[in-house]
Parts: structure tokens; sequence; C-alpha cells
């Protein structure tokens, strides 16, 4: 499978749009920003692998017992996303990681975001990703004139209602445990868990 | 048998198409004798009656001794001016002397009495007497005298009332020549047997020579039984060939009935036979069809062989589509997993296309590695020769993506085609496979059973057995149905029933005319008895007396008690004068009325009837007549004094 540099630029934007928060105090030029590095990470991770994203939905539904949360796992299953859409990654220590370099420079380059990040005695300690006026622009000229681009856009909405106000290291400890169950050796690609998940949703479904 | 009979036995033996010596036998095994010709008639005449004893009335004791001697024939009356004087005991004792039996009408009180009883009468000339000693128990002796009357012979003793009964009958019945023939009386309760043999005996013959105060019967005193009054007519009117009739009728029915008894009795072991018969079969049909079921070892051994073979294709053909659908579906798997990487791989091509155009429009302010702003002339260049303002590569045109994404939508098609077809494959395969292992399965159940019917060896010995014996009870059943010897055969019946025929022809060209002869003279008496009205009478042969009175048929059981009097008198003497006339008469010449005034008869009336006795009593030498009765002129006037007893002015006889 070609890997497109494009597509994968556009995904990590709206993940940045989605999960962004207005910046204070505002900065000429600036609309939001999107705190943290291993968050966009965790964000990605869950865009890319959508039976995990099913997995956390089915928790979530059976702690709050919100059927829209069951309906949107189904839905996942029903588009069989978790076959179509599922982009691999390689598990490291600290979770799914994939750098997003070439992505991040990409949209760097257009001018779309800026990256900074906080530095403490010479050492990155949190990197943030400030989405441009023109950034914003383009996500919107994106949705209007490009419609295969609009299932990204919901995705990333879909994961940033469900990250909520975890931070990165918690959404990837527990994107991290979800893994380790499946048992994948370090280095090794995440494993698929659509089976148990569909299982498990089935399951849900008919007593719910 | 005798020459006589001969023509009457031939006739039998015609009639019944059987042998004459086998007529002859059966005749004789059956007591029947021919009676073409009557003995001559045996003539009794009372001399003397005589009893005594002591008459208890009212606590005094009052001896008597009443007796009456020099009786001859003629007409003898007993008479008394008020009743129960006596004149009803006087006959009332005859009877019971020489039947041996008092009837019901000798009162009790009388019969008390009478300590010492006798009566002395001549038969055919010859003196009996019969006399009783009643004090402490009857006994007595029947005794006959010869001529002189010097010497004595004691015929009988005896010491009990049924003694005295069976000396008389004996004596009687064979003086009279009556023989104590059994007539068949019919039983209406139809049971093992339906009649039986009744003895008519002197107690019934008897009658003939008394005619009480009960009119109920035509002839005699005693209850109508059948085939009495056929022999009752015979004491007074001997029709030849009647008894020869009334033993072969009773033979005859008894006969059929005991044919009749047996046949009920064949046709019940016959239903009973026949229902155990078929209880045999339908157990023999069971049996059969069991064993019938139960294939021979051959055919199993051969169909096992068969089965097995079966089984073993279908194994074989299992195994082989079994391996067909493992390869099958790992084809399937790997379509599946073909079709899906082209549909993402498209699913990819065509977000990329669209993040690409989209992307294209942006051009690089900046260079991505080093964040230096890239110059107009770069921008310029790239427009130009489509190589990047950034790194000099030729950038991917619009139109190169749109030859790719043809490309993969054709490869989706392509393998999605594969995939459905693989999976339909499968599908087919799963079902052949289902269907095979079906018929697997039911060979298989064949195979057990097959088997386990080749352990039905013991079961067929076993059937075969049983079979056997059924089929022996059966063939016993059947054997059994068949005919037995009937103790009456055929033969016995028809020549019995040819006896009784040919007997009646001759008892009926004799018995016609007389009793024409005999009703005729009947309308004459009753009429000159005081019945005007009385224009035809018709005796038949059982007593039976049909009437024609003031112009309506009417009998002898419907008119009143005063003229049934007359008519039994009538119809008496009528017997008597016809017998007489013919040379048949049969009667032994004692007649003893009772009481003939207590009816409703006027004095002309019983003039008319006392008149016409006279006239019997004339006509017929060897008559002897008692009259008892009421004194009157009627009477008085035609029985002379010398031949009265007679209570007057409230007087008794004795």
């Amino acid at each position: 499978m070609t890997r497109n540099p494009y597509r994968d630029a556009l995904r990590v934007l709206f993940i940045i749009r989605a999960g962004a928060s207005p910046s204070e105090p505002p900065i000429p030029g600036i609309v939001s920003v999107f705190r943290g590095e291993a968050r966009l990470h965790a964000f990605d991770f869950w865009i890319r692998n959508p039976d995990y994203l099913a997995a956390e939905l089915l928790d979530i539904f059976e702690t709050s017992g919100d059927p829209a949360f069951l309906r949107a796992a189904d839905s996942i299953f029903a588009n069989e996303e978790p076959d179509l859409r599922r982009l691999p990654m390689i598990r490291y220590f600290f979770g799914a990681f994939d750098r997003l370099d070439d992505s991040l420079s990409l949209l760097r380059s257009r001018e779309l975001i800026q990256i900074t990040g906080l530095k403490n005695s010479q050492k990155v300690k949190e990197t943030d990703f400030l989405l441009a006026d023109r950034g914003e622009q383009f996500c919107t000229m994106c949705l209007d004139q490009a419609s295969p681009l609009q299932w990204y856009w919901d995705r990333a909405q879909l994961v940033a209602s469900i990250a909520g106000d975890r931070s990165g290291s918690a959404l990837k400890q527990k994107q991290y445990e979800r893994a380790s169950y499946a048992e994948t050796a370090i280095g090794g690609i995440i494993p698929s868990i659509a089976i148990e998940t569909a299982a498990r949703l089935k399951q849900l479904r008919t007593s719910a | 048998m005798t020459q006589m009979n001969g023509e009457w036995v031939q006739a039998i033996a015609r009639r019944a198409a059987i042998d004459v010596k086998r007529v002859e036998s059966i005749l004789a095994a059956h007591h029947i004798s021919p009676a073409p010709v009557l003995p001559s008639p045996r003539r009794l005449l009372l001399t003397q009656i005589a009893f005594s004893g002591t008459k208890d009335r009212a606590g005094i004791d009052e001896p008597f001794d009443f007796n009456w001697s020099g009786l001859d024939h003629g007409l003898w009356a007993m008479l008394s001016d008020k009743n129960l004087r006596g004149k009803s005991s006087i006959l009332e004792v005859v009877h019971w002397l020489l039947r041996g039996r008092p009837t019901s009408n000798l009162q009790e009180d009388v019969r008390r009495w009478i300590h010492k009883a006798s009566v002395r009468f001549l038969l055919d000339d010859i003196e009996h007497e019969v006399s009783t000693h009643c004090a402490g128990g009857l006994r007595g002796t029947l005794v006959r005298r010869d001529k002189n009357g010097k010497r004595s012979i004691q015929l009988a003793e005896f010491q009990t009332e049924d003694e005295f009964e069976a000396v008389m009958a004996d004596f009687f019945m064979k003086a009279l020549s009556m023989d104590a023939i059994s007539s068949w009386q019919s039983n209406p309760s139809k049971d093992e047997d339906s009649g039986r043999a009744v003895s008519h005996g002197w107690a019934a013959f008897s009658g003939a020579m008394f005619i009480g105060t009960n009119y109920e019967t035509l002839l005699g005193d005693m209850p109508v039984v059948s085939g009495l009054n056929p022999r009752l007519i015979q004491m007074y009117i001997g029709v030849p060939w009647v008894s020869t009739l009334a033993s072969s009728t009773s033979a005859s029915k008894a006969g059929q009935n005991a044919l009749d008894a047996q046949t009920r009795k064949q046709t019940q072991a016959k239903e009973s036979r026949k229902h155990r018969e078929s209880e045999i079969l339908s157990e023999l049909t069971a049996r059969r069809d069991e064993l019938g079921a139960l294939p021979s070892d051959d055919d199993l051994r051969r169909s096992l062989k068969q089965l097995n073979s079966e089984f073993a294709t279908v194994t074989k053909e299992q195994q082989r589509l079994e391996k067909r659908l493992s390869n099958e579906v790992s084809s399937e798997e790997e379509a599946r997993l073909l079709s899906l990487a082209d549909r993402k791989e498209l699913q990819s091509h065509l977000d990329s296309m669209a993040a690409g155009s989209i992307f294209r429009q942006l051009d690089p302010t900046h260079c991505p590695r080093c964040d230096n702003e890239i110059d107009e002339a770069k921008k310029k260049l790239e427009q130009k020769t489509h190589a990047c303002s950034v790194c000099g590569e030729v950038t991917d045109s619009d139109a190169d993506a749109e030859a790719m994404k043809i490309d993969l939508e054709q490869r989706v098609k392509a393998s999605k085609a594969a995939y459905d077809r693989s999976a339909k494959a499968v599908s087919g395969l799963r079902q052949d496979l289902a269907s095979l292992k079906e018929s697997s399965s039911s060979l298989e159940n064949r195979i057990e059973v097959t088997t386990s019917n080749l352990d039905s060896y013991g079961r067929q010995l076993e059937l075969g057995h049983e079979i056997a014996l059924l089929e022996g009870s059966l063939a016993e059943a059947i054997r059994a149905d068949s005919p037995s010897q009937v103790d009456h055969e055929p033969d016995e019946m028809k020549a019995l029933n040819a006896i009784v025929a040919e007997t009646e022809i001759r008892v009926k060209a004799v018995r016609n005319d007389l009793f024409k002869d005999v009703s005729d003279r009947i309308v004459h008496y009753a009429q000159r008895f005081g019945m005007h009205t009385l224009t035809e009478a018709s005796l038949k042969a059982n007593a039976a007396l049909s009437l024609v009175k003031g112009g309506t048929s009417t009998s002898y059981s419907k008119v009143t008690e005063g003229e049934k009097l007359r008519l039994k008198v009538a119809t008496i003497l009528a017997m008597l004068e016809i017998g007489e006339q013919k040379g048949v008469g049969r009667h032994p010449g004692l007649l003893m009325i009772d009481s003939p005034g207590a009816q409703e008869v006027s004095q002309a009336d019983l003039e008319a009837l006392v008149s016409g006795l006279q006239s019997v009593a004339k006509d017929i030498p060897h008559c002897q007549i008692f009259v008892a009765g009421r004194s009157s002129e009627a009477i008085t006037d035609h029985v002379p004094s010398s031949n009265r007893r007679e209570a007057m002015d409230g007087g008794f006889l004795w």
C-alpha cells in the first residue's frame, strides 16, 4: 500500500484542528493550540486503528450507558472500517508510534501550522501545535471541495470527544494496555482486535 | 308283527322310503304296536256299596253303617229333600274306592268318619271286592271271587294310600285294556328339553264314569293336559289305531325333541369350534406374517455386502469433497484478503487523490527541510517544467492518479468476483458434504439393523416351531368339526313321522264318521234337556266341543254352568249310544252323576235329562247309572223306589 504524504498530513491537520483549544493569550495569526505530541500520537492511533477505537467506545458505553457510543461502534463495523481504514503501526516501548515528521513538515512548509515547544534546560518539555489562520481556511476548503476527506474530519472530532481532558500519556497508557493484552511483541505490528471487539459489540447490542 | 298290519308297515316304509325291516325294528324299538282292532270292552257293574264308622257331630259320636246291596243294571238314585245329607258322599266314596285315591270332592270330615268302606263289583260277571280299613292308617285288599262266591282270591293288598292307588290303577288299566301310554306335553320354557312325556293313568280315565259338580271340562274331572282328551274319548268310543297314534306321536315328538336338543348342542359346539378355529387361524396368520417379515440369512448377507460397498463409496466421496472443501476454503480466504486489500488500496488511493489535489493548490512557501523561503524563480520554473520548486523532482499529475484509480477499481471488481466465486464453491461443497453425511449415516443405520437381523435366526426357528404347533391344532379343530353320529338318524325320524301320518290316516277314516254321528246325537240330547236353541255341535278328537246356538258360533267353555251340565251329560250319552250302535262302545257301563238339580235346570228339563238317562239305560243293557240329587218327581217318576235311597224330612242318607 502506498503511503501518501498528503493524506497523512491532512489527517494530522484535522486531528490538530479537532483537538485544539483557543490559545491563551491570543496569538496573532493563530486560531487554536493542540497541546502535546504524545496526545497527537494517541489521537492518530485511534484514527488508524478503528477496532481499538470501537473497543474504547464500548468501554465508554458500558460506563455511561449512552447508546450513542454503542451506535458509533456499530457503525465502525458496519462500514468495514477495521478492514478498509486500518493503517498498521509498529508497537514501541511506550505505545504505538509512527513518526509524524513528514506530515508535520508538509503542513509547516505550507504555513498551515506552527510547531512550538516549552523548553526546559535545552530539553523540550511539551510540544504544541498551533493551527494557523491559513490552516483553518485550508481545512474549510478541503471539506468543501473533497468529500472523501470528510471521513477524516468526522473521525478526528469523534476521537477528540472521547479523549476529552485525558492527557496524552494517559491515553497512550490505555492503548498500550489493550495492545499488550493482545500479546504483541515489541517491534511487531499492532494486532487487530476486530474479531473480539465485534463479538463484544454483538453481545452488548443484544443485551441493550 | 302280525299279518294284519302288514299293509300299515308297508305304507310306512313307502312313505318314509325305507326298508320294511327297518320300519319294523323302529316300531319295536319305540314299543309302538298296531291296534287296528280293539279288544272287546269290559263291563263294570256295582253290586254293593258299604261303609261304616262314627260321625262326630258337635262332640257327640254317632255310629253309622251304610250298606246298599243288590245293585244291578239300570237307573239308580240317591235323593234327599235337603242339601248336605250324604248323597254326594256315596258317589265320592265309590269314586275313591274304584280310583284308589279320594277326589277333592270327598269332604275331609266325612273321610275321617269312615272307618271301613267296601265296594263289590262285577267285572264281566266276575265278582271283585275292594275293601279298606281306615282307622289307624289306610290298608285293605282287592279280592276276586269265583262264580258262586265261595272262593276268594286276593289280587292285591295295600298298606298305604299310594299303594292303594297303584293297586287300583294297575288292576283297572289292565282289566279295561287301557295302556298307560304317555303323551307328549310341550314345555313352554324353551330349555334343553322342549317338552316331557306325560303318563295318563287310571286317575284320569276313571273320570269317564263320574260326572261331578265341576263342569270345567267336557270329559272327566281332571284338568286338561295335552293328549289326555283323545284317550279319554277312547274310554267311551274305541276308535281303532288311536293308541298306536298316541304312542307313535309321543315317540315322534320325543325323537324330534332329542334331535332338536342335539342339533342345538351341535350348533353350540360347532360355533365354539368355529370360534376356536378362527382364533388359531388369526394367531397362525400373525406368526406366518412375522416369519415372512424376517429375511433369510442369505438375503441378509447379500444386502449387508451391498450396503457396505455403498458405504465405502460414500465415505470415499466424502473424503474427496472434504479435501476439496479445505482447498476451496483457503482459496476463499485468500480471495477475501485479496479483495479486501484491493478495496483498502482503492480507498486509500481515493483519499490520497483528494488530499493531493487539494494540497497541490498550495505552493510551498518555505522549504520543509531548512525553513528558508522559496524564491519566485523556482516557482516559475516549476510551472514550466513540473519540476518541484523544492527538490526538483517531477511532480505527479492528476492524470496519473486518475489512471491508477481506474486500474484499482478494476482490481477491486476482479478480486471481489474471485471471492464470490470461491464463496459460492465453498457453500456448494458444504451442501454436498451435508447430504453425503446424511446418506452415510442412513447407510450406517441400515448396516446396523441388517447386522442385528442376522441374529434373528433363533427367532425364525422358534416361529417355525410355533407355526407347526398351530397348524396341528387347526387341523384337529377342523377334523372335530365334521358331523358326528346323530342318535336319531334321519331315517328314524322319517319313519316315526311316517308312522304318525299313516296311523293318523287310519284313525281319521273311522273317527270322522263316528264323531259326526256323536255330534248329531249331542244336539239331539241337549235339545231334549232344554237347550232348544242349539242347532249344531261338533266334537273334535281333542274333546273340544264347538257349538252353534241361536245361529251364533260358540263353544263348551263359553256357555252357562247349567248348559255345561246338560252338554256334558248329552255328550256322554251320545258317545255311549253311538258306541253301542256302531259296535265300538268301550264304556264299562257305570255312570255316576252328582246333583243335576243343583244347576239351573228347570223341572221339565231335569225330567228330560233323567228320562234321557233312563232311555239310555234301557237301550244299553249293561248300563248302570246313579244319579244324586234333590228329591223331585222328575227323578222319582223315572226311578223306581227299589232303585232309590232317599232321606226325607231333613234326615240323612247315612
